[in-house]
């Protein structure tokens, strides 16, 4: 029997104690029966003796190696062998070439020859990535490392089971890829490694890696596919990991990548072959199968062929299903209800739901009554109507919906002479339904009000309010805002008090449609949560997806992308399993075409509106569909340097809306075409044509007073007329813009959504500023757009016991207030980092630096290029400091240096950064000139606006307490392990918190270390301290800073959450020894956000806080000294914290001296003289 | 003790009727033992291997007629009651793992031996030898692929065929190291 990778495998593990009694036993019964196993057995003893005495061990199997290997004298007499031939062949090596050298050097010389230098070290390393390719191919030429297909790799079966791969094979290519990229890091190197890291599933490496290769080849196509399929793969990484919007943006750019392969290559099948799967995977049926048959076209016989088909069958059976589903649901409910088949009763009630194409279960069953009933065939009425009673019945059963059983009750009672009135009433709302398919909205309101006249005459209240949804519905398609809501409301109250929870689902989303033309965005995405919330509960999955993509839709308006792509895939993985029909077909598409056009993903954008455009030309034929997606779809074309065709799509639209019947159904479909043009015309640089199609849509929306998208046509006219420079318009215009901002501010209640939306819209106030500054020479003007666009939210919260309940977001303070606020001996520094250029404010009380502005010209890219490669050096202890002082004095330059002269001697700075001067450690600034720390010659305090700094201090100053401080102090509380088990144990933060309180011991200091800190005691002391020290671990979470953490005892934690819901009257002081707490998520406008913004928020005023992971030794050493002059010396915190800092720093053991380690804390907030 | 030749025959017929075939299934099982007590960290692996044949060779005439089964399970058997005795003897650390060296080993001596057994290589297994531990961590896959390619063998081939030089040259270094330890006890004495 031949040895195998597996065997050597299992011998390993034999010898490791590793495998259970049956497995040794296996094992055992195998050495003694075949030779070459045990023979091997002693090989692979050699390899684990000789891997320890070359100390390869990895720490995973130095323990085990320890116990199971050298348990006996023997194994250390050939651990001395090993040790000695080692020594001996290392020798040895001295007297021959290199093997590979011996190898490779008579092909090298010979080309050597003829081509010189440069090329044999290109054949040499080229070498190396051939054979490091053709190593790995053969690693994997039994098994697929992934499912989609990687440039090069021959076919090879997906197998579920036990690996089988060449792993000598895998580590030879392992070792060629790695040196060949290290050698010389070329696109081919980079991305031949990026092949290899594929294989071993390490995405996010392949990613890096084959990145940087486009960047240096972006033509490769077989790059593009390779990239393509590390996105794929990352994808279902997320979707395996419940990230369903993560998932999705990886196909999207997944697809990008594969597109752009084609495009390159379009004989690439590999690339074909991918594409087909991520369409699928993005929820593309039918453009997936269109793809496999593209590449069926190109590929029929091959293996992957095989497999193509395959997929192609399977997803043509979904389409032949989809289409013969649900052609006659009330005949099949009744054939249900006759078996009293439960189950199949309550799934086509559920999944026929769509009253406008006629599929509502109880409306059908109701028509068939009356026309059964009208017409004389009263058995078969009779029948219909138990039907009826059966539907009402389980739909209260199942989900406590009383509609269906309203209805039925009602038809049960009711005097024949109703019958005909009715019938005409079902008759007109028909008419309705049709006028709703077909954009002919007027006439809808119409025949509606008469359907429900009749309903109402007949005492029919519930199909009074059924019809009187569709006709709010309809009121607020044609214009009639106010009356569609009125008629809304009125049911919302209705359908709450009779529980009829499905039509209520209906009515709360209508509402939420009708506030987006106010911009309500909280109470807009409320109602349709709700809305989503109780079709779930229903059981209705056409209204489940309408609900899930109407929300992805809300949430992308205002910039919240990952909530939308939740919903999005969500909505799109649910029409896998439920295919919706057309109509909601369509708008799952066009939502996602809308939300990658924002996202700026134009290629997924355009896939997505080509399947609705399809869908609405070829099935749907409603007007409004139609011409949706022309202009979406024409957004993303002209976006794809197509903008020749993106401008005719949007011309379609607006065509389309000219020739409506319904005029003002039309009217709204020309503005929003207008307005698309406007943004096509204006990327296209047709300025004028841009301001002509703004103002048409502008002028519009005035008449039709429907203001959904007045802020986009806005800020569009805006950008425009900067553009333009005409200064006069966009003066004008940005007041404008900017007083719909401060609407939506007051308007958008959660906080989170806040920070989203003006994440983005800080385009709009840089603009703004740059406009006041260059073009008006007003540096007041300037400044006033920064505060405005800076931590309102901060703010806000600070100031919100001093406000009146319900005020609108308070305004930020002008100039002259902050001036007037700023205590002696301080100076704001605030920093506007914009797109050519940073501007400096200097504010102080001091006259002749009262308010001053100065201008350094950089650009932003050059800038933040600068920063990062210096924050690398500070976050790294191993790096060179000379290097790091160099960086350094270049950063000063840029930032300290054009205001210098305006800095007072020992004046304490107040640093307002903008962008990614928020990771900026300020105080590590050196002077070239004095070769002197900015930290040497003034205190620094961190505020993310003027006026949030001014609040705050202002707030320290009324904490002031005469009698001595209470401290609570917290260190390295016994979290659970098995929750945390990256984060080691932290004796020395338990001593740190003990050692800081001897400096408080009037009134007595409450310290909590170890299973003492759990979150109850926690919590209270927090409550009932002046000065709160935490020295423990942070952990924060990337995706949603409120779930934050301080890991604490009894497996509980301290979440921001838990801060952020307090708040803190009597805290006046937090100091965060840990981890990353000054820092975390950051956005434009609202700035940093992480705890020490929490705590801000929560109330304390001055907050010390980390900007990097930091090293316990020198903290403990930093924090000592900082408590002691805080306490002793009676120093303002900010100047305790500076004294530490250069004393560290100046320490002549220069253990310390790296910023690295007296840098990471600043403080946060306000000033205090505590 | 070794197996007389009438013990060792039934255990021969016990083994498999096939005379032909009979002879390398005890070999096999023979190997397999001594891997196993190697396995243990039993310098005496081959004794302990040979016990093992001698007990089953004993208790043969009470369960030979009766024992349903593959022979080599009741060997593996019989084999874990010699390790459990064995590891009675303390030569085997069962608690916790020895300590580890502080201070760098002293293989002089085994350095000195190897030189000397090198010399009774051939010169192309001592190149081989050589040339085959040279190299660590990924530098050692290359290498041996190189040497694979060179000799124009397989890698497991090599892998085996380097194996058994080492075992040759193991051998003789323990027993010119048992040598030099018997005269330095020889030169103690005369102290």
């Amino acid at each position: 029997m031949t040895i195998e990778q597996k065997d050597q495998k299992q011998l390993t593990d034999y010898l490791l104690g590793r495998l259970n009694e049956a497995e040794v036993e296996t094992v055992e019964d195998r050495l003694l029966s075949d030779e070459n196993y045990s023979e091997e057995l002693h090989i692979v003893t050699n390899d684990l003796i000789d891997q320890y005495a070359n100390d390869q061990t990895s720490a995973e199997d130095r323990e085990a190696v320890e116990k199971f290997i050298f348990k006996s004298e023997a194994r250390y007499k050939k651990l001395k062998f090993a040790l000695a031939l080692k020594k001996r062949a290392s020798e040895s090596r001295g007297h021959h070439p290199s093997r590979f050298l011996r190898l490779y050097l008579p092909v090298a010389a010979s080309i050597l020859l003829v081509v010189g230098l440069g090329a044999w070290w290109k054949f040499f390393n080229r070498s190396d990535v051939d054979r490091g390719l053709l190593a790995l191919r053969t690693a994997y030429r039994d098994q697929r490392p992934v499912d989609a297909r990687v440039s090069g790799f021959n076919y090879a079966p997906i197998l579920r089971g036990e690996e089988r791969v060449d792993s000598v094979q895998r580590d030879l290519a392992m070792s060629l890829l790695t040196r060949a990229a290290v050698d010389r890091p070329d696109a081919v190197s980079q991305r031949a490694l990026g092949q290899y890291y594929l294989t071993q599933r390490q995405f996010d490496k392949a990613v890096e890696l084959l990145q940087a290769s486009l960047n240096s080849d972006p033509k490769s196509a077989k790059t593009q596919n390779d990239l393509g399929v590390a996105l794929f793969e990352l994808g279902k990484q997320a979707e395996a990991g419940n990230q369903p919007g993560v998932a999705l943006k990886h196909y999207a750019d997944s697809q990008e990548h594969l597109k752009k392969a084609l495009e390159l290559d379009n004989s690439l099948l590999e690339a074909r072959f991918n594409l087909a799967l991520v369409l699928e995977k993005m929820g593309l049926p039918d453009a997936a199968a269109e793809s496999w048959r593209q590449y069926l076209q190109q590929d029929s016989t091959s293996l992957w062929a095989n497999e193509a088909r395959q997929n192609l069958r399977t997803l043509e059976e979904k389409q032949k299903a989809r289409t013969q589903s649900n052609k006659s649901p009330d005949e099949d409910f009744l054939e249900a209800y006759r078996k009293r088949d439960e189950q199949s009763a309550w799934r086509i009630l559920s999944q026929n739901r769509e009253v406008v194409v006629g599929k509502f279960i109880p409306t059908r069953l109701v028509n068939a009554y009356l026309v059964y009933a009208t017409s004389g065939r009263k058995k078969e009425a009779a029948t219909v109507l138990d039907a009826l009673d059966y539907a009402g019945e389980l739909e209260a059963r199942k989900s406590g919906d009383l509609y269906t059983a309203g209805v039925a009750r009602f038809y049960r009672s009711l005097p024949s002479r109703h019958l005909a009135a009715l019938l005409d009433a079902y008759n007109l709302a028909a008419e309705g339904y049709k006028g709703c398919r077909t954009s002919g909205f007027s006439d809808a309101v119409r025949v509606f009000e008469q359907a429900r006249k009749i309903f109402r005459s007949t005492n029919n209240e519930i199909e009074a309010a059924f019809v009187g949804y569709w006709l709010a519905f309809s009121y607020r398609h044609s214009q009639r805002i106010d009356e569609g809501l009125a008629t809304a409301n009125d049911l919302r109250a209705y359908c709450k008090e009779k529980n009829y929870k499905w039509l209520l689902a209906q009515v709360l989303g209508l509402i939420s449609n009708i506030q987006t033309s106010s911009h309500e965005e909280s109470s807009v995405l409320r109602l349709d949560r709700e809305a989503l919330s109780l079709s779930e509960e229903v059981n209705d999955e056409y209204g489940t997806q309408k609900y899930l993509a109407s929300l992805a839709g809300k949430y992308s308006v205002i910039y919240n992308f990952s909530d939308s792509l939740n919903y999005l895939a969500r909505c799109l993985n649910q029409s896998q399993e439920f295919w919706p029909g057309d109509r909601q077909a369509w708008r799952n598409y066009d939502t996602a075409t809308q939300l990658f056009n924002r996202m700026g993903l134009y290629t997924a954008a355009a896939v997505y509106g080509e399947e609705a455009r399809l869908l609405a030309v070829n099935k749907v034929l409603d007007p409004s569909f139609i011409y949706g997606s022309y202009v979406h779809l024409g957004m993303a074309y002209a976006h794809l340097d197509n903008s020749a065709q993106g401008i005719k799509h949007a011309e379609s639209g607006f065509q389309i809306g000219q020739s409506l019947p319904d005029q003002k159904v039309g009217r709204e479909i020309m503005a929003y075409s207008s307005l698309q043009l406007g943004e096509l015309q204006r990327q296209s640089k047709n300025l004028k044509e841009a301001v002509d199609r703004y103002n048409q849509a502008i002028e519009i929306y005035d008449q039709i007073g429907f203001q959904t998208f007045s802020l986009a046509a806005h800020r569009g006219r805006l950008l425009t007329y900067l553009a333009q420079g005409d200064d006069e318009a966009t003066k004008r215009e940005l007041q404008i813009v900017l007083d719909l901002f401060e609407e939506y501010r007051s308007k958008i209640k959660e906080e989170d959504y806040r920070n989203y939306f003006f994440d983005v819209a800080q385009e709009i106030y840089d603009g703004a500023i740059d406009f006041a500054y260059s073009r008006q020479a007003n540096k007041e003007a300037a400044f006033a757009y920064s505060e405005e666009s800076r931590a309102r939210s901060l703010f806000a919260t600070i100031l919100s016991d001093t406000q009146p309940p319900n005020t609108t977001v308070p305004k930020s303070y002008n100039y002259l207030e902050i001036q007037q606020g700023l205590p002696e001996k301080l100076q704001i520094l605030q920093y506007s980092v914009l797109p050519d250029r940073v501007l400096i404010w200097v504010i102080s009380r001091t006259p002749q630096t009262q308010f001053l502005l100065t201008e350094k010209t950089i650009s932003s890219n050059d800038l933040n290029q600068d920063v990062r490669a210096y924050l690398d050096l500070v976050h790294r202890p191993s790096s060179d400091l000379n290097e790091l002082r160099r960086a350094s004095t270049e950063l000063y330059k840029i930032l300290i240096g054009p205001v210098e002269k305006d800095l007072l001697s020992g004046t304490t700075l107040c640093i307002v950064p903008d962008k990614i001067l928020n990771y900026l450690p300020f105080a590590t600034l050196l002077s070239k000139e004095s070769n002197r720390y900015l930290i040497a010659d003034h205190a620094i305090i961190l505020s993310p606006s003027s006026s949030v700094f001014i609040a705050n201090t202002q707030a320290a100053e009324k904490k002031r307490v005469a009698d001595g401080e209470k401290l609570f102090s917290i260190g390295n509380p016994s979290f659970d392990p098995s929750l945390f088990p990256s984060l080691p144990d932290l004796p020395s933060a338990a001593l740190e918190a003990r050692s800081v309180s001897r400096y408080y011991d009037r009134p007595a200091p409450i310290v909590l270390t170890g299973a003492d800190a759990d979150k109850d005691r926690v919590i209270k002391a927090i409550g009932d301290a002046d000065v709160l020290h935490f020295a423990s671990h942070y952990v924060i979470d990337e995706h949603s800073p409120l779930r934050s953490q301080f890991p604490l005892a009894r497996a509980e934690s301290l979440f921001a959450s838990d801060i952020h819901e307090m708040k803190l009257s009597r805290p006046r002081l937090a100091i965060l020894s840990a981890c990353t707490t000054g820092v975390e998520r950051y956005y434009n406008g609202e700035g940093m956000v992480g705890m020490a913004r929490t705590f801000l928020g929560a109330g304390v005023p001055v907050v010390v806080a980390s900007q990097w992971p930091v090293e316990t030794v020198s903290t403990m050493s930093l924090m000592t000294k900082f408590h002691e002059y805080r306490t002793v010396r009676k120093l303002p915190t900010v100047e305790a914290l500076r004294l530490a800092q250069t004393e560290i720093l100046n320490d002549n053991s220069n253990q310390f001296s790296h910023p690295y380690y007296w840098a990471p804390f600043v403080t946060i907030g306000g000033y205090s003289s505590f | 003790m070794p197996l007389t030749s009438k013990k060792l025959d039934a255990l021969l017929h016990w083994l498999t009727s096939d005379p032909n075939a009979a002879g390398t299934e005890y070999l096999s099982i023979q190997k397999g033992l001594i891997a196993m007590f190697a396995a243990e960290g039993f310098s005496d692996a081959e004794d302990l291997a040979d016990e093992t044949i001698n007990r089953v060779a004993d208790r043969l005439p009470e369960i030979g007629p009766t024992y349903d089964g593959k022979p080599v399970r009741y060997f593996r058997g019989v084999a874990r009651n010699i390790i459990f005795e064995a590891k009675r003897r303390k030569e085997i650390a069962t608690d916790s793992p020895p300590e580890r060296p502080t201070k760098p080993v002293d293989v002089s001596d085994e350095y000195n031996c190897l030189i000397r057994c090198l010399t009774f290589l051939s010169s192309k297994d001592r190149d081989l030898i050589l040339d085959y531990h040279v190299y660590e961590g990924h530098d050692k896959v290359l290498n041996h692929l190189a040497m694979a390619e060179e000799n124009k063998t397989s890698l497991s081939n090599l892998r085996v065929k380097t194996f058994r030089i080492r075992e040759r040259l193991e051998k003789c270094v323990r027993e010119c190291l048992e040598r030099l330890n018997k005269r330095n006890e020889n030169g103690s004495k005369e102290h």
